[in-house]
């Protein structure tokens, strides 16, 4: 049998396939739209990659084959404090507090930026010891960073400009200018400090930057080991054979151009073949609403909505790095995009953590269009109406599963409350005990409450009737009955003939056993008026009984009647001569089913809580159905004679006088029957 | 002369047969239907003995009542009650009305007859008209005389009735014998149930116990029924 908790346990599950089945559709609208969303971006990307191939910007890039080096400078927004540590650079992060750095080989690392009027310069070189420059022995070996500029577009024509940084100590640095003839003189344009660290040293530079500078370059030079005059050139920044590096920043004209392209949470670049930004726009996301200035629902709404969210994002693909270092782009994907000709869409990591959704398309062969559309725009894309939607659809779904689960449960709690209080109206014994008081009427369940208190009640009215049966007939017989018996009597003193006299003596004994039928009818029914007036007193149990026993003995010399337990020491409070009669029912009882030459014992044994009376008779057996045996009218002998079923009932009775308990079983292995008795020891007192 | 006998029974063929077979033991009877009538009657007259039924036709209880009424007018007249429910015996003998026993209806008329004799002489007796030399019985304390139908106990006189006064008897005659519930009955003239004996023995032993609280002299053979210890002669 499937129990009730169980069947609401199932009830439960199914009821959360709602919302389940709510969420799978989510998840299903939400990949579909991503695909959407994803086909969108590429074709907005490369419709934005053929409007920019005819930007002058771009198109005066040189080709990437023979395109010189690049050293590029990031704008910035703010002017930098010299230092030589780099921890107020954009970008720069984490404990070492550095910024993202771009290698120049040998053990070079470097990074520039410009403000509009200066330009900037972080080097930092590996190296494990740093020899400084003795100003009193100017020609011994030191290190030093010799720095190229070139003025104007055309290189050709371009005056070239140098100057040796080097420094004494740790700190402001010296930066002489050269014109090619020798050590120059002392160049205050050029601003610097020189720090160094465990295993090398940086340098910060800080030089005018008029519209004017078209070339950058500079060289690490590192004295050799042994102390000779030449010195190591490290770096690829420094003059090429193809010319100096090309100063590359963002073009301001541009990013005003892709400005006009972007939308909230999107972010457009151009990029050129080295995967340097040439121009940059971002829309500002839109803000977040203040969550607590809005009411309840909106609050639950929001984390449901959230919810749903960390739900997308756990299914979503994973993402790959494609982050912008210092400006650049640096990943295989530009490459491919390039070589392939063909727009292409990665999901990304983002700055703050989140995925976002980029497309890389060429704009020509030495150009790209990056688009990068933020995933918490993505999702609020999908989310800003449907996802309010869905958000709302969820939670009014888990309300409704919630809101069945307990309309299921309270049902069920009503249909065991019920069940226990039905079954607390019946005794272990069948007797009813109780009523049923059932609450108003107010839908089916408390009408079926209802139904069942007024069965209750005229099962308790017609076992009540059946109890009282027996008296009622007894009185209503007797009178009738005294008509009779005094008529006969009267009849016998009337000189009866011979024949008569046999008749006369046979409705005699006819009334007398009808008077004795209804003495036994109603003998049960006495019983409970003398227990109502009993007045129970302190005795020793075991010779009451062991007295009781050897009395029957003598009596019935066919059956063996014997006690076992104690002589005496058994203290108990009762009615002893009850208790007697009760034996009498059981003994008689036991007799009738016992074959001649059959043991009847009782066994007293004085238990742990209370006494233990058995009485156990060897031969017959009860029947498998016999829970009523002590109930009023049943007997289960077979044989004809009126047995009444009125002498258990008394047991019963009794037994609870004394507030004990009785039951009736088989011994094993068919031994007989046996009746045990458990009667409580007496209070203190 | 014929000894006067009330009858007052509502069932009709029940008052005849009784009074035929009173008549024919050669008492005069009077047989009433209701207590009115017989109260009427009992204002001219008081009989020798009164058998009232408990239930008068509508009055569920006349009898009591005209028994109570009938003990007020005479503190001698012996009075039979004659019941039919169970649960008027003990109302008989608790309530105390002044009845001197009780009958139950499906009781044979020779039952009947034991008690009117014995109720009969015992009035006999208390009235002086008894002449003959007096029976009586002395089991230490206990005094019981058969013919006035009386127990004393210390001197002290015990109010008992017919059926108890004959069962006292049975097992005071032979102490130390033991008496079964079937031979107290016997000698009550009576038919009872067990436990109807039991609480007959209870209702003696409590009479005992009014006039002496040490009195434990009816003993309890479980099993068997009662003896009279002959420790206490």
């Amino acid at each position: 049998m499937l129990s009730l908790r169980r069947q609401l346990g199932i009830v439960l599950l199914l009821t959360l396939m709602i919302p389940a089945a709510g969420l799978y559709f989510v998840l299903d609208l939400e990949s579909a739209l991503r695909e959407q969303q994803e086909q969108q971006l590429l074709s907005r990307a490369r419709v934005l990659s053929r409007h920019l191939a005819r930007d002058p910007a771009l198109m005066s890039l040189p080709p990437m084959a023979e395109a010189p080096p690049v050293l590029y400078a990031q704008p910035l927004e703010r002017p930098l404090f010299l230092d030589g540590y780099g921890d107020d650079w954009p970008g720069a992060s984490g404990s070492s507090g550095r910024p993202p750095m771009h290698d120049a080989g040998d053990g070079v690392r470097w990074n520039a930026a410009e403000d509009g009027q200066y330009l900037y310069l972080l080097i930092r070189v590996q190296q494990p010891s740093v020899r400084y420059y003795a100003p009193q022995s100017p020609r011994q070996p030191h290190d030093s960073v010799r720095l190229y500029q070139r003025h104007g577009l055309q290189e050709a024509g371009a005056p070239r400009l140098s100057h040796r940084i080097r420094t004494s100590a740790p700190g402001p640095i010296q930066a002489l200018a050269n014109n090619g003839n020798g050590e120059g003189r002392d160049d205050p344009r050029v601003q610097g400090v020189w720090q160094e660290f465990p295993g090398g040293y940086s340098l910060e530079l800080r030089l005018p930057y008029p519209a004017t500078l078209s070339h950058l370059g500079f060289q690490v030079l590192t004295p050799g080991k042994a102390g000779g005059q030449d010195s190591t050139v490290r770096g690829n920044l420094g003059p090429q054979p193809s010319g100096l590096p090309r100063l590359r920043t963002r073009d301001s004209r541009l990013s005003q151009t892709l400005a006009t392209m972007t939308e909230p949470g999107l972010t457009v670049r151009a990029l050129d073949a080295h995967g340097w930004t040439l121009g940059e726009a971002t829309a500002l996301t839109p803000p977040r609403e203040d969550l607590w200035q809005s009411g309840p629902m909106a609050i639950a709404q929001r984390l449901a909505f959230n919810g749903l969210r960390a739900l997308l994002a756990w299914r979503e693909p994973p993402a790959m790095a494609l982050s912008m270092t210092a400006g650049q782009l640096s990943s295989p994907l530009r490459q491919q995009v390039l070589e392939q000709g063909q727009a292409q869409l990665a999901v990304t990591r983002g700055s703050g953590g989140g995925r976002s959704l980029t497309a890389l398309a060429p704009v020509s062969d030495r150009a790209l269009l990056m688009l990068e559309q933020d995933s918490r725009t993505l999702v609020s894309l999908s989310g800003a109406t449907l996802g309010q939607v869905l958000s709302r659809s969820l939670l009014l779904v888990v309300a409704l599963a919630l809101a069945l689960v307990g309309y299921a449960g309270w049902l069920s709690w009503r249909i065991s409350r019920l069940r226990r209080a039905v079954a607390a109206t019946v005794d272990p014994q069948g007797r009813l005990v109780g009523t049923l008081t059932p609450g108003p009427r107010r839908d089916e369940l408390d009408d079926l409450a209802h139904h069942f208190a007024h069965l209750l009640e005229r099962l308790q009215g017609y076992t009540g009737y059946l109890e009282s049966f027996a008296r009622k007939l007894s009185h209503e017989i007797k009178t009738p009955l005294a008509v009779v018996r005094s008529s006969l009597d009267n009849l016998g003193h009337t000189g009866l003939s011979l024949q008569q006299d046999t008749y006369h003596q046979r409705a005699l004994q006819g009334a007398d056993r009808l008077r004795h039928i209804l003495n036994a009818m109603s003998e049960a029914s006495r019983l409970e008026r003398s227990i109502e007036s009993a007045e129970p007193e302190r005795f020793d149990l075991a010779p009451v009984l062991s007295q009781t026993m050897a009395a029957y003995q003598d009596l019935d010399p066919d059956h063996v009647i014997e006690y076992r337990g104690p002589r005496q020491g058994c203290p108990a409070l009762g009615v002893p001569e009850l208790l007697v009669q009760m034996l009498d029912k059981l003994v008689d009882n036991a007799r009738d089913f016992t074959p001649a030459g059959g043991r009847i014992t009782l066994r007293l044994t004085p238990g742990s809580r209370d006494y233990r009376l058995d009485l156990s008779n060897t031969g017959s057996r009860l029947p498998a159905d016999s829970s009523d045996l002590f109930a009023s009218f049943v007997s289960l002998r077979d044989e004809p004679g009126g047995h009444l079923g009125q002498g258990l009932l008394m047991v019963r009775l009794i037994a609870r006088l004394h507030g004990g308990h009785i039951r009736a079983y088989n011994l094993p292995r068919g031994e007989g029957v046996c009746f045990t008795l458990n009667l409580p020891y007496p209070g203190k007192g | 002369m014929k000894r006067r006998i009330a009858l007052i029974e509502d069932e009709p063929a029940i008052g005849a047969n009784y009074r035929d077979a009173l008549e024919r033991r050669g008492y005069a009877v009077a047989l009433y239907g209701n207590r009115p009538s017989a109260w009427q009657a009992f204002q001219e007259q008081l009989p020798e003995l009164a058998i009232i039924d408990v239930g008068l036709a509508e009055e569920v209880d006349g009898g009591f009542d005209l028994c109570r009424d009938l003990r007020s007018l005479s503190a001698t007249l012996p009075i039979l009650m004659l019941t039919a429910r169970d649960g008027e015996t003990d109302s008989v003998l608790g309530l105390r009305l002044g009845a001197d026993d009780y009958v139950t209806k499906d009781m044979s008329l020779d039952h009947l007859f034991a008690r009117i004799a014995a109720l009969l002489r015992r009035a006999d007796a208390y009235a002086g008209r008894q002449q003959e030399a007096e029976r009586e019985i002395r089991r230490g304390p206990l005094t019981i005389n058969l013919d006035r139908m009386v127990a004393h106990w210390h001197g002290q006189p015990l109010d008992l009735t017919v059926t108890e006064f004959w069962m006292l008897h049975a097992l005071a005659r032979h102490p130390g014998h033991v008496r079964s519930r079937d031979q107290l009955m016997e000698a009550a003239s009576t038919v009872l149930d067990d436990n109807t004996v039991t609480s007959h023995i209870k209702r003696i032993r409590r009479k005992f116990e009014a006039m002496d609280g040490t009195f434990s002299a009816i003993h309890t053979a479980y099993g068997l029924g009662y003896r009279w210890d002959p420790s206490q002669c």
